[in-house]
């Protein structure tokens, strides 16, 4: 099944194809051509991961002219498992948007670049060298772009867009860095810390920093964290399945994968794990202040990478991949949850509009309650204590300051998420008649979010199985802390204080955020940066006039330049 | 006589039947175009035998001039008159873009240049209205002057060295004159490839010229300046190399900044981009032993999709993205994606390569630079891209059928070197 699934980015083409040539021809029921493909890459990602081994597929010299030209695949229990993750949310999230997007004029279009990201993201997770990394890796980033600026009669769905785009651009411009500057013959990326391969100049530290860039961009941490929370521009389905569960997480992937290297980089290393343990804590503090429901659980899922960071920059990749693992159910969750109150608000996002509304919607109500409390870190009973506990248990092990903090850390998801919680679903409705239930397009919408209800109660039983199987990739694993343990009853008491003492504020009714128009303008500091850059830009193209003299002018003072300069130089 | 001749030989033919038939051909574009293309087609097989990297040369040249003519038959409403011409014109600019390329000696490679610089600049003119003009008349003065400085370097280096061969590196390390002298006639290649400071009437020519010429004009500049550019970095060595690394990276800068203030204005960002293009170009010749193969390969892909791009938009007077249609639409699309270097497009490997010798030869901060301008592109190529898609929906005007062999052609070209680049790097380095 390994030699099947290291073909996985084919799965979701065929759909692409019809939907994008306009089968079926009913609009209404445009995007059922593309339904099969995730449905069955989960299948065959499970029925490989159950058998475990591996595959590779190897083209040399497809590109002679890099270090390593060869289009290599790698297909094992590690790729098994991100594949699983994909298809599973990927399932999930097709059969939602048949409902969320049931009306949209463009649903043929949303369904066609959903392919794409699936298929583009298969690429990502297979790739076995730096080459093919990176097709996958700028290929997510512009699915991510066209959906999110998929509603582009919206104001500031462009410009979220483009941000995007910029600080993807700094990540693949490290990737391609990475990938210029390796050895002759190296590039496979299980291979990157051999001692052939950190030969060069800037040796491990210089690669694993690249790839560390690479990741944070992906995975909007520390200042590349800009773009993802205007992301919620796109469609709620897009912000659960790329920018909560599979995309936002590539960078986790890639450092998991390449775990080798930062083990011969302890300062980049260490780097990772200040970086994400800082964003996690500033990401928090963010969210509480958010007015926008979905940017809200946005800059959750920003802190959320930040542990996961944090646990692959402690030296502990598996604690790392396993939140990434139980993060994607549950994160999927609050946002498909989220996005069924928005749906049935006809759209609206601001939690002023939103306050108290979400009473009117059972499966949305269970659904984001059992999301929150995976969030916190309930034991037993939510798979997010599992893993949350064995990222600080780790940190607490070797470098017991970020295990303190991120522990600390907990009391502030429950106060944001108590917050987001509080004010949708516990308030009082402000407006109850803005809501409307639509039959039909709501039932897509609250079964499909079921499994992921499931996944977020018991997928953390799977944790000492995981570590199992996934020995063959990443080597030897400490073991898992048992299920109830001190510091995991800590964070949940620290994250259970935060809830309900969020909750308890919201809901009173002298509590009531405004009604705001949601803009997705960058940040101050991001705007500054461009607006400087589109000044160079402007200034550059008036110099550019289209006068003759001026131009003869700047022609031959320029030659004389460089005729003087090399001249005199020699 | 070697096959690069005889290509040139049978373009130069292809040239003067047009002309002969120019009264009959005149009201009749779709004749005009096909009476060409046999011409290309024979010039680009017989490319195949000739030794490389040449062999590159002469093939790319010629499938771009046989993809230019497949755009003729839309020329009319670009060009109100001249179709033949403009035919006859594309067929004897790319036998002078082959001599340029080809040349073995200074002398050979100014008579190709000019009969490549006039071709183009006449092509220019021939477009509509007042601007093509004007454009093409800058293009021509600022060509002329670059002329000046390479006869005058010419000078120089006979006077240094006693020969019209290009300057060996002794020669040129051993006299001030000599380096002079190459430093000038460089400067006249690098006019062709507009690099900065050299890019100003390359840039109003390719905004101003009408989009199924303009490709041409862009691409067959770029691939023949290359070719004659490396020969000269080659023979003269690491002198003349440092100039062009810097100036390359420069170029990438300003083409850059100035294709982030073209939001409007997709010509000009095009134009822009081709700039920015010759830069990678310029930093690939000047960055050691194997600079010059990547340049060429490099300008052999940037030849294939900015054709694409051109393809798409022929037959416009003025772009306007939402009106495309379905096809056109995802060519330039795909266009967009290979001019900013989205893998697994052409565009990406080549900006690839670049970096590889660029990380290796010249150090990191010339990399760094190309990197910025490399991923950033993607702010201004992939702009227009939802607007794009959304226009694929068909409520845009259907495909002119007379267009769908050449867009075709040109997006089976961009995706066959994307899916296998080997095949230009091998006819450029060989086995």
């Amino acid at each position: 099944m390994m030699g099947l699934l290291a073909w996985a980015w084919l799965f979701t083409l065929p759909g692409l194809v019809l939907t994008a040539l306009g089968f079926p021809r009913d609009r209404r029921q445009a995007g059922y051509a593309s339904l099969a493909g995730p449905f069955v890459l989960l299948i065959v990602a499970v029925i490989a991961l159950l058998g475990g081994g591996s595959s590779n597929v190897a083209f040399e010299s497809w590109l002679p002219f890099l270090p390593d030209g060869a289009y290599r695949a790698l297909a094992d229990e590690l790729s098994a498992l991100m594949l699983a993750i994909l298809g599973f949310v990927a399932a999930v999230v097709y059969v939602y948007s048949l409902g969320y997007m049931a009306d949209d004029p463009g649903r043929r279009r949303f369904f066609a670049y959903l392919d794409l990201f699936v298929a583009t993201m298969a690429v990502l997770v297979l790739a076995g060298n730096l080459a093919v990394l990176l097709i996958g890796w700028t290929g997510v980033g512009i699915s991510s772009f066209l959906l999110i600026s998929f509603w582009l009669d919206r104001p500031g769905t462009l410009s979220a867009g483009l941000q995007a785009l910029a600080a993807n651009a700094v990540g693949d411009g490290a990737l391609l860095l990475a990938a210029s500057i390796v050895p002759t013959g190296c590039g496979a990326l299980i291979n990157l810390g051999t001692q052939q391969c950190t030969a060069g100049l800037g040796g491990a530290e210089l690669l694993a920093l690249l790839l560390f860039v690479a990741a944070a961009a992906k995975s909007a941490q520390g200042p590349l964290y800009f773009w993802l929370p205007n992301a919620m521009a796109g469609p709620t389905p897009i912000s659960a399945l790329i920018h909560a569960a599979t995309m936002v997480a590539a960078g986790v992937y890639v450092l998991v994968r390449t775990h080798a290297l930062l083990a011969v980089a302890p300062q980049v290393s260490l780097w990772i794990a200040v970086v994400g343990t800082a964003t996690a804590i500033a990401a928090s503090l963010a969210s509480v202040f958010q007015a926008n429901f979905k940017k809200g659980i946005a800059y959750s899922t920003i802190a959320q990478l930040g542990y996961m960071f944090a646990g692959v920059g402690v030296g502990a990749p598996f604690t790392g991949l396993f939140h990434l693992f139980t993060h994607a159910s549950f994160k999927a969750l609050l946002f498909l949850a989220a996005g069924i109150v928005i749906h049935g608000a006809g759209g609206r996002e601001s939690l002023g509009e939103l306050r108290g509304l979400g009473r009117f919607f059972v499966f949305s109500l269970w659904g984001f309650l059992i999301g929150s409390l995976a969030l916190i870190g309930t034991p037993l009973v939510t798979a997010g204590s599992f893993s949350k506990d064995a990222i600080i248990d780790a940190a607490m092990a070797s470098q017991p300051v970020i295990g303190w903090i991120l522990l600390l850390g907990v009391t502030l998801t429950g106060v944001y998420i108590g917050r987001l919680f509080g004010i949708v679903y516990l308030a009082p409705a402000a407006d109850p008649h803005a809501v409307h239930h639509d039959e039909s397009s709501e039932r897509h919408m609250n079964w499909s979010i079921v499994p992921l209800m499931v996944g977020s109660v018991v997928m953390g039983y799977l944790g000492n199985w995981l570590r199992t199987v996934l020995e063959g990739p990443l080597g030897p694993i400490e073991a898992l802390p048992p299920l109830l343990n001190v510091t995991g009853g800590l964070a949940f008491i620290l994250g259970a204080v935060g809830f309900v003492s969020a909750t308890w504020y919201v809901r009173r009714p002298s509590y009531a955020p405004a009604a705001t128009e949601t803009s997705y303008r960058a940040d101050p500091w991001v705007r500054a940066i461009a607006e400087a850059g589109y000044a160079a830009a402007g200034a550059l193209s008036r110099i550019q006039s289209g006068v003759l003299p001026r131009y003869v002018f700047g022609s031959i003072v320029g030659v004389a330049l460089i005729l003087l300069v090399r001249v005199s130089l020699r | 006589m070697t096959p690069v001749y005889q290509s040139i030989g049978v373009l130069v033919l292809g040239a003067v039947v047009p002309l002969l038939l120019v009264s009959r051909l005149s009201g009749q574009p779709r004749a005009a175009g096909l009476v060409g293309l046999p011409f290309a087609i024979v010039a680009a097989g017989l490319g195949l035998q000739a030794s490389q990297p040449l062999s590159l040369a002469v093939v790319a040249l010629s499938s771009v001039c046989g993809l230019a003519l497949l755009l003729v038959p839309v020329l009319q409403p670009e060009v109100p008159a001249h179709v033949a011409e403009a035919a006859a014109l594309l067929l004897l600019g790319t036998a002078g873009a082959i001599g340029l390329a080809a040349s073995t000696d200074l002398l050979q490679a100014v008579v190709g240049l000019e009969t490549l610089a006039l071709s183009a600049v006449t092509l220019v003119a021939l477009g509509a209205g007042e601007r093509a003009l004007e454009a093409a008349f800058k293009y021509l003065v600022l060509g002329a002057i670059s002329l000046a400085g390479l006869l005058f370097g010419l000078g120089l280096v006979i006077l240094g060295t006693g020969s019209l061969g290009f300057p060996t590196a002794a020669q040129v390390s051993g006299s001030p004159l000599v380096l002079a002298g190459v430093v000038l006639v460089g400067m006249g290649f690098a006019f062709e490839l507009a690099l900065f400071p050299l890019h100003w009437g390359a840039l109003d020519a390719y905004t101003a010229a009408a989009p199924s010429l303009a490709g041409f004009v862009m691409s067959a500049s770029k691939l023949a300046a290359a070719f004659a550019l490396g020969r000269l970095v080659l023979a003269a060595g690491l002198e003349v190399a440092q100039i062009l690394v810097w100036v390359g990276c420069l170029t990438i800068i300003w083409g850059t900044f100035g294709a982030l203030g073209q939001a409007d204005n997709l010509r000009r960002m095009l134009a822009y981009s081709a700039v920015t293009h010759a830069g990678f170009i310029g930093l690939a010749l000047g960055s050691g032993p194997n600079g010059p193969t990547t340049a060429a390969f490099y300008a052999a892909v940037y030849g294939s999709m900015a054709m694409l791009v051109f393809a798409a938009l022929a037959g416009q007077r003025e772009p306007r993205v939402r009106s495309l249609g379905p096809l056109r639409a995802v060519a330039l699309a795909l266009g967009l994606f290979s001019l900013s270097g989205v893998p697994p497009t052409p565009g990406f490997w080549a900006k690839l390569a670049v970096l590889v010798v660029a990380w290796q030869a010249t150090g990191p901060l010339p990399t760094l630079i190309a990197v910025a301008g490399g991923v950033f592109s993607v702010l201004y190529y992939l702009r227009p891209l939802p607007d794009l898609f959304a226009a694929v929906r068909g409520d845009g005007a259907a495909a002119r059928p007379v267009l769908v062999p050449g867009v075709l052609v040109a997006a089976l070209a961009v995706v066959a070197l994307g899916l296998f680049p080997g095949i230009a790097w091998t006819l450029a380095r060989g086995g």
